[in-house]
């Protein structure tokens, strides 16, 4: 099974990450934001999470194609976003990076549009203030690049474990987000993104396991000839495993969390 | 197979309840298995009326292209509020609506006929047929015990050869207690006592009220020495109702009634508890005594349908309708603890029966049972007569068992499949390869054939749909470069040329085409396949050579077939004199003319001259260069005859009067092996080049010689033995009939097909060629074929 890591170049040949690539109806390609779709999709699925009668939590769903995804499985999805107005505010919207209705989450037509239309419901949500009304009612959590964007390192930290909240017994938690390879001192800590480093996952994951979550992670980084590569704004290469941005090279950082 | 369930279950309060457990039980199960199946589900919108529901059900069959559809719960209305359950009476499904699609529905009990002065009345009658009307006219039926089958088909006339008893499963949390555990429900509950356990229900069915009655009866006999514990949601003014029914009775204190318990503390409940007891009027499947045996606790229960069935001899019998019958069994099992505790490691063992693998397993065993692949059929003409189709097209109505089948042709011929059959009754349809494009959705799987032959050009533009939709090849050779250079160089398509070269050689096939174009090299020295076979889930083909030649080249998936051979069906009568050689030249086969002239030749001159050789040759280009000289220059023109292009009853009639066919093509053409196995199976002694596809074909049935340098005079020896012995002549026909009718047959060959299609299946998405992710100069990562 999957287990908390970093994106790795030789994922991307497994058997699991190219039939995540063909459920996801997404061309495969030399791209992070590819891997955490697919290693989020295949974490669900192989914890048998991706069935009818399980309950899953969206946070920042934008208009990434895992939400309709998951409700061709037949789970019932409730998909969250922060609202319009914010959204425009940060920029999303312009990026069309948001869903600004439940059709948009659906808009490659991964599921069916009846059976959609049953099973995922859309509502705004802010990640730094979620909801009691959400505690303990899903099998699953999952974001994708999101909790970088909460304008702080511990804003995010905080988010990780209140969103464990959500979770029944049994549950699990799949987030993806930025971590620093070039230092565990310095990074970047602005409003709108952060980077994480090293010791910020690690005091998180200390903070999980004091909680009484089971999490286990591999911080091996490839040294592939894509992953190599560091792709340079405007970031349009089609090869983009590793970025720079500021000063700091970056990649993706999968977490799975599980409530026992 | 893309299957779908219906949900509409589990948004109602049927999912609360039993069916609404076996559905989810049954569906994860299905889930969990390794299979390649997708899986869709329907929510039936029963509030806008009969017509949207139709609209509704139709765009996701549609849509979602589903094979096969679960009605997971087709009394699904009776589980509605009874004001909406009335006024959406006349909203169900209708199996005239799914079309092709199969339908399959779980039926769990057909209560209502077996105690119909209990639960039917004058409203609830025609709807409840009706719904019985719809699982009947289902492809198949899901029992889930042999007490409802047999009811069903008894009570309704349910075809039984529909019906599949697929029983149910128990949750594995219902399992024996650990030795040590102290069971702290009971406590909880107020049981105070050693005590009967039952698990019961509102419905007059589950006979709780002569439960209480036989139980305080039994208790007295015991010393009062237990207590009775009713388990389920009950509504307090039930609880009171039983608790007072044990008052007047003069059992006040003898029993508990739990209300809901969580499924944890049931099992410490059942793991508690002495005896079991439900002795229930009727149960469709009795799913607690199940969990009750998986506790291992001793259980009685009724001696009526799916109880008995279920308990066997692994629990204690009782009449249900009889309180002394209750009681004496209560009695008796209390008292006689070896009794108990035999009956309790029979049911432990009995219960292993009841798991949802089993239940998934036969489910998905009826799905595969009735599933009808739609099927598109590339199907080339015959490749000697144009009029004709060939072997593939004849093989097809041997796959309308398993598939809906539409043949695409390159142009309609008068060569129906069975000629017998009225175009209404004809399974099989059969359009121009130009309709293809606006059918082709609805397929679900599509079976091509080519080879080097201008008969397969229709079908390359095809070819790419496998792409899209799962498909197999039946390929005529391994080396199909002729195919490439006719649809591209000889349609002055250099472009088209170089990207099949491209996909076969990638950086090489720059070098590849300016080494053909230039004549440095021969076609044969460029095998070209992949950009043919490339999305093709499998490859049937008919030699073993052709397959390793396929394996070493890195293709997977290769299936190795006998190639069909329909004898031809021609009147032999007529005069047998002159000696009659015939050979054919079609397809590219290239025969070596010079050769068999130049032999016929030889025969002459060695006294053989009453004989006679015809060449059948089915375009004028089949013909070599410069035989009509040949023919002059060697003396044979009284002996030779040239027919192009004969019309078919003419070809029969040649063919079947020949008393020997040499059937020798170039073994570089790599030409299919069709009209000589065609000849051999037509008991026409013919004379081939030894190869792969006759192996099968004994050395004494048909004439087989090796090409080489001494290959004229072994033909020569061969024509004059066939000539001279009329005995070898006949013994090689009888041989070559009695093995072509065993193995080279139509069903043989179409078993094959029926096999790939099934394997290209469990295939997934496995391509057929092996392709690795080089990096290109520039850095950027590229897909390239191995």
């Amino acid at each position: 099974m999957l287990q908390s890591q970093l994106c790795r170049e030789t994922d991307f040949t497994q058997p699991w990450f190219l039939n995540a690539c063909v459920k996801l109806n997404e061309q495969m390609r030399f791209h992070r934001k590819l891997w955490e779709w697919c290693y989020i999709y295949e974490a669900l699925r192989e914890r048998g999470k991706l069935m009818p009668f399980r309950r899953g939590l969206g946070f920042g769903v934008g208009k990434e194609p895992l939400t309709a995804a998951f409700a061709s499985h037949g789970v019932e999805v409730v998909a969250t976003d922060l609202d319009v107005a914010r959204a425009k505010e940060q920029g999303w919207v312009d990026t069309n990076q948001h869903a600004v209705s439940l059709a948009d989450l659906n808009e490659r037509g991964l599921c069916d549009p009846h059976q959609f239309q049953q099973l995922v419901t859309y509502e705004s949500a802010d990640m730094n203030n979620i909801s009691p009304s959400y505690a303990g009612q899903f099998d699953f959590t999952w974001s994708s690049c999101s909790f970088e964007h909460l304008g702080s390192i511990e804003h995010g930290k905080r988010f990780i474990v209140n969103q464990m909240e959500c979770l029944r017994p049994g549950g699990v938690a799949v987030h993806t987000t930025e971590y620093n390879l070039t230092s565990n001192e310095d990074t970047l800590e602005a409003p709108v993104l952060v980077i994480f480093r090293n010791r910020d996952i690690e005091a998180m994951i200390a903070e999980l396991r004091g909680r009484g979550y089971r999490v286990t992670v591999n911080y091996t980084a490839g040294t592939g000839p894509f992953e190599s590569y560091v792709d340079l704004p405007p970031y349009s290469n089609p090869v983009h495993l590793r970025l720079l941005l500021g000063q700091y090279v970056s990649t993706s950082i999968g977490l799975i969390i599980e409530k026992l | 197979m893309n299957i779908a369930f219906d949900m509409f279950f589990a948004k109602t309060e049927a999912m609360k309840r039993g069916i609404g457990r076996y559905s989810q039980n049954m569906i994860e199960a299905i889930l969990k298995q390794e299979t390649n199946n997708s899986y869709y589900y329907f929510y039936p919108d029963v509030s806008k009326g009969a017509d949207y529901l139709k609209d509704q059900l139709q765009q996701f069959l549609y849509r979602n292209r589903i094979d096969v559809y679960h009605m997971t719960s087709p009394f699904n209305l009776f589980h509605l509020p009874a004001s909406l359950f009335q006024a959406y009476s006349d909203t169900m499904l209708n199996k005239a609506w799914f079309g092709y699609t199969r339908v399959a529905a779980t039926l769990y009990d057909v209560i209502p006929l077996v105690l119909e002065h209990q639960y039917m009345n004058d409203f609830v009658r025609p709807i409840y047929m009706r719904v019985i009307e719809m699982i009947r006219s289902c492809d198949i039926i899901y029992a889930i015990s042999e007490t409802t089958k047999a009811d069903a088909v008894r009570l309704t006339g349910m075809d039984p050869a529909k019906i599949s008893v697929v029983m149910g499963g128990y949750d594995p949390k219902f399992k024996p207690l650990s030795p040590g555990t102290a069971a702290t429900a009971p406590l909880r509950y107020g049981i105070s006592k050693p005590y009967v356990l039952c698990t019961g229900g509102d419905d007059p069915r589950k006979n709780l009220a002569r439960l209480i009655e036989a139980f305080i009866i039994a208790n007295r006999s015991l010393a009062e020495r237990y207590q009775l514990v009713i388990v389920y949601n009950s509504s307090d003014d039930e609880k009171r109702a039983m608790l007072e029914q044990a008052r007047l009775l003069g059992g006040e204190g003898s029993i508990v009634v739990t209300g809901y318990v969580p499924d944890g503390e049931l099992v410490e409940l059942y793991g508690g508890a002495d005896l079991f007891a439900f002795p229930s009027l009727y149960e469709g499947f009795g799913l607690p005594i199940v969990e009750a045996m998986a506790c291992c606790t001793p259980v009685l229960t009724s001696n009526n349908s799916s109880l008995a069935e279920i308990g066997d001899d692994a629990v204690y019998q009782v009449d249900p309708a009889s309180r002394e019958s209750i009681a004496q069994g209560i009695v008796h099992m209390l008292s006689d603890p070896q009794l108990a505790q035999g009956l309790a490691a029979k049911g432990l063992q009995r219960s292993c029966q009841y798991n949802w693998e089993s239940v998934a397993l036969k489910v998905t065993e009826g799905y595969e049972k009735v599933y009808r692949r739609k099927i598109a059929v590339f199907a080339p003409r015959h490749p000697f007569y144009p009029q004709t189709y060939g072997a593939l097209y004849h093989a097809v109505p041997y796959l309308t068992n398993r598939g809906e089948i539409d043949v695409f042709v390159e142009e309609r011929l008068d060569d129906r499949i069975g000629e017998e059959r009225t175009e209404e009754e004809s399974p099989i349809e059969v359009y121009l390869h130009t309709e293809f494009e606006s059918r082709k959705t609805k397929y679900d799987f599509i079976v091509y054939e080519i080879g080097n032959g201008e008969r397969y050009s229709f079908v390359v533009p095809y070819l790419a749909e496998m792409a899209r939709i799962p498909g197999i090849v039946v390929l005529n050779g391994s080396h199909l470069h002729e195919l490439a250079w006719m649809n591209t160089v000889e349609r002055n398509d250099l472009h088209g040329y170089y990207r099949v070269l491209d996909k076969e050689f990638g950086p090489a096939a720059p070098h590849w085409m300016d080494a053909v174009l230039g004549g440095t090299a021969p076609r044969s020295a460029a095998p070209l396949d992949r950009y043919y076979l490339e999305h093709a889930k499998s490859v049937i083909v008919y030699g073993r050579q052709t397959r390793d030649r396929l394996l070493q080249r890195s293709y997977r998936n290769v299936i190795e077939a006998l190639a069909p051979a329909v004898a031809l069906q021609a009147d032999k009568s007529g005069g047998r004199s002159p000696f009659r050689f015939a050979t054919v030249a079609a397809d590219g086969s290239r025969p070596p003319h010079r050769l068999i002239l130049r032999c016929l030749r030889k025969l002459i001159d060695e006294g053989c001259s009453n004989v006679s050789y015809t060449i059948l040759a089915g375009r004028e280009a089949e013909l070599p260069q410069g035989a009509a000289e040949l023919v002059s220059e060697l003396g044979l023109e009284p002996y030779v005859h040239l027919k192009v292009e004969p019309q078919y009853a003419q070809f029969k009639r040649l063919l079947s009067r020949a008393h020997a066919v040499i059937a020798l093509s170039d073994p570089s053409a790599d030409a299919s092996p069709d009209i000589a196995l065609e000849l051999i199976a037509s008991s026409i002694p013919t004379i081939v080049y030894d190869g792969d596809f006759y192996r099968f074909v004994p050395d004494d049935a048909t004439a087989k010689i090796q090409p080489g340098d001494d290959e004229e005079s072994v033909l020569l020896l061969t024509m004059l033995k066939l000539y001279r012995d009329k005995e070898e002549r006949e013994g090689m026909s009888a041989r070559a009939s009695a093995c072509m009718s065993e193995l080279h047959t139509l069903p043989n060959f179409s078993e094959a097909l029926q096999e790939a299609i099934e394997q290209s299946s469990s295939f997934g998405e496995n391509p057929t060629v092996l392709w690795r992710i080089q990096e290109s100069p520039g850095g950027v990562p590229q897909i390239r074929n191995t």
